[in-house]
């Protein structure tokens, strides 16, 4: 699924100040591949992912989600295509504290019209997938953070969407479960293709992607493509 | 989202803050408890009164001489009400204060000498529990009371004798007379009631009254309406004929007097029960606002997983209606008990609470009766569908809030 950005501008008014966070963005994700924003701290890449997940509208300019324009849909529709089309991954994992691991993953399937027993089903296996089997009854503050991040894939993942957006995922966690992560995603994007965005600080993360947006002020710098990287992670 | 999820959702936070959920219960717990509780025992109340007054006659109107009356209640008085439109009829009777010997104490009764044919017509709810009424001037029937004594003293069975000491004025002195009956008749208990009270009398013919007060000058006239709605024009006719040297006293006026103090504390009781409820009201408002407030992130990944405004109206509106309904729900049983609590304090006692006793009758051992609370189906799911509607729309205003926020700033709320 294609993500499409015409001149996008955010801009910010708190207490009368106007902070202008994105100054005109335009960029065309192919369905399937795989992206990275990098940028330095309040250079605008978390509102531009927000925007691509329908999270906020831009105050100017066009979003695009597999040629809709999501100017022209209202909340309740932008709500259904998030819960259709969408997985979001947060560098905090963003789980609902109170609930386990299953519940936590079962959340997005809850407002669908499907019997309690396939959720729970379809969210026990999603876990075992994930590698979390002998982890569902555990709450978030009992998990170490690779493994909240893990939980957080299981979640996004069991909607089936066709875009994955990751913002800094791997921000909380150590190196190692860094790696296993992203290989995860690759693997997700691959195999499954589902189109990544993800934002990130780290060189590291960022060599996963096919392409990197670097985004200073609001604007894209430039952009790196990394024709065989995707070889190269692979095995 | 299907109702039966959003009711496990919101059950789920409400767990998670269980003192907080436990404390808003129970604020709101109290306004149905209160409600429940007068409202049922004030119309058990209502109801054993008019039980008691429907015994009594409501029918029945009571002649006296007023207070300092020089007027003679002779049989010209008799006569003269008689003639009154739809008098059914009129019974004139001597009260007169005697003692019994009960085991080794005295006891303090009132005999009642009147027309025995005529008694059911005063009191429709007076029987027979053996025996018959008296035939002869020597013959009597007594209250359930003087035959089985509550003091556990010997009583009296039928066909015994029973003596009497009476006071009886002879010229301008006092002289203690002693009069003896055939116990013809025994009968059944009757229960409190007003002017008088019939297990504690012993009846006997008017004959007697005659010759033990040794004068034509009755103690008072029962006068007995045609239907209900003559009573109050009887009443007016009594008065206008004989002013302030009488005192009328009609049982169906003295029922609504009482019904209606009964209903105006009971109104009053509930209206301040109603200010518990808007207290209820105002504190469930609070704790969804706290809820929605501290769960702002929570609503942001609800949001970003794909919830839509009316689905986060939902959760939020079910955890205030949740609360509203287990604190009604806990009301209602609460207040179903204390409806029985508030019988047993005030009501316990029979109808002394009102403070109304016979004339001319010693605060006898009163037979407590037991009135019953009236809790109808209608008044709990009235007072619960309440509670639901209270927490439904206390949490209207902060789960509109909930739902409107925008995603990517409830998702930053830390």
């Amino acid at each position: 699924m294609s993500i499409v950005c015409e001149n996008v501008h955010k801009v910010y008014t708190s207490g009368g100040y106007y902070t202008p966070a994105l100054r005109g963005i335009s960029l065309h994700i192919n369905a399937g591949e795989f992206v990275c924003i990098m940028g330095p701290s309040g250079s605008g890449k978390s509102t531009l992912l927000n925007l691509m997940g329908a999270l906020d509208r831009p105050t100017k300019g066009k979003v695009f989600i597999d040629g809709v324009d999501l100017s022209q849909l209202n909340d309740y529709a932008l709500a259904e295509l998030r819960n259709q089309k969408i997985g979001f991954i947060f560098q905090t994992f963003n789980l609902i504290q109170r609930m386990t691991a299953l519940e936590n993953v079962e959340v997005p399937l809850l407002i669908r019209n499907i019997p309690d027993r396939e959720i729970r089903e379809k969210a026990r296996r999603i876990l075992g997938w994930v590698g979390l089997a002998n982890r569902i009854h555990h709450t978030p503050d009992r998990l170490s953070g690779g493994e909240q991040q893990r939980v957080a894939i299981a979640r996004a993942l069991i909607t089936q969407p066709k875009i994955i957006l990751g913002d800094e995922p791997t921000g909380n966690i150590d190196t190692k479960a860094t790696h296993s992560i992203m290989k995860l995603l690759k693997y997700l994007n691959e195999k499954l293709k589902i189109t990544m965005v993800i934002v990130t600080h780290n060189m590291e993360v960022a060599a996963y992607a096919q392409r990197v947006f670097h985004i200073r002020d609001g604007v894209i710098e430039r952009v790196v493509i990394h024709s065989d990287k995707s070889k190269m992670h692979s095995d | 989202m299907k109702i039966l999820r959003i009711i496990k959702f919101a059950f789920g936070a409400l767990k998670n803050r269980k003192l907080r959920a436990i404390l808003t219960i129970l604020g709101i717990t109290i306004g149905p408890a209160v409600i429940v509780a007068l409202v049922g025992a004030t119309q058990g109340f209502g109801a054993s009164v008019t039980e008691r007054f429907n015994k009594l006659g409501l029918t029945t109107i009571f002649v006296m001489p007023g207070m300092r009356s020089s007027l003679r209640m002779d049989d010209t008085v008799v006569r003269t009400i008689s003639q009154i439109p739809n008098v059914e009829v009129v019974i004139p009777y001597y009260n007169i204060r005697a003692t019994i010997r009960s085991g080794s104490q005295t006891k303090d009764i009132s005999i009642i000498a009147l027309d025995i044919s005529k008694l059911k017509s005063i009191l429709p709810g007076i029987s027979l529990e053996e025996g018959e009424f008296p035939k002869a001037l020597s013959q009597a029937v007594i209250g359930s009371n003087i035959a089985n004594p509550q003091d556990g003293s010997q009583g009296v069975t039928l066909n015994n004798v029973i003596s009497t000491s009476i006071n009886t004025r002879i010229g301008t002195r006092i002289v203690k007379v002693s009069r003896a009956f055939v116990v013809s008749g025994i009968l059944k208990p009757f229960g409190q009631s007003f002017f008088i009270n019939p297990d504690d009398t012993i009846f006997v013919p008017i004959g007697i009254g005659k010759s033990l007060t040794g004068s034509q000058t009755y103690s008072g006239i029962y006068v007995v309406a045609r239907t209900i709605n003559d009573v109050s024009n009887i009443q007016n006719a009594i008065s206008d004929l004989y002013g302030s040297r009488v005192r009328v006293v009609a049982v169906s006026a003295m029922l609504s007097n009482i019904q209606s103090v009964n209903e105006s504390i009971s109104a009053i009781l509930v209206s301040v029960a109603f200010m518990s409820v808007i207290v209820a009201f105002i504190g469930i408002m609070t704790t969804m606002f706290t809820s929605v407030h501290e769960r702002t992130k929570e609503i942001g990944i609800l949001k970003s997983l794909g919830y839509s405004p009316r689905d986060i109206l939902g959760i939020f509106l079910a955890e205030a209606t949740l609360t509203g309904a287990l604190g009604g729900l806990i009301g209602i049983i609460l207040g179903s008990f204390l409806s029985f609590a508030i019988i047993g304090m005030f009501g316990g006692g029979g109808l002394g609470f009102i403070g109304f006793r016979p004339p001319g009758q010693a605060a006898t051992a009163i037979q407590s009766t037991i009135i019953t609370p009236i809790i109808t189906p209608e008044l709990l799911i009235g007072t619960f569908a309440m509670a639901v509607a209270i927490g439904a729309l206390a949490g209207l205003l902060p789960s509109w809030r909930a739902s409107r926020m925008i995603p990517v700033v409830a998702l930053r709320y830390e």
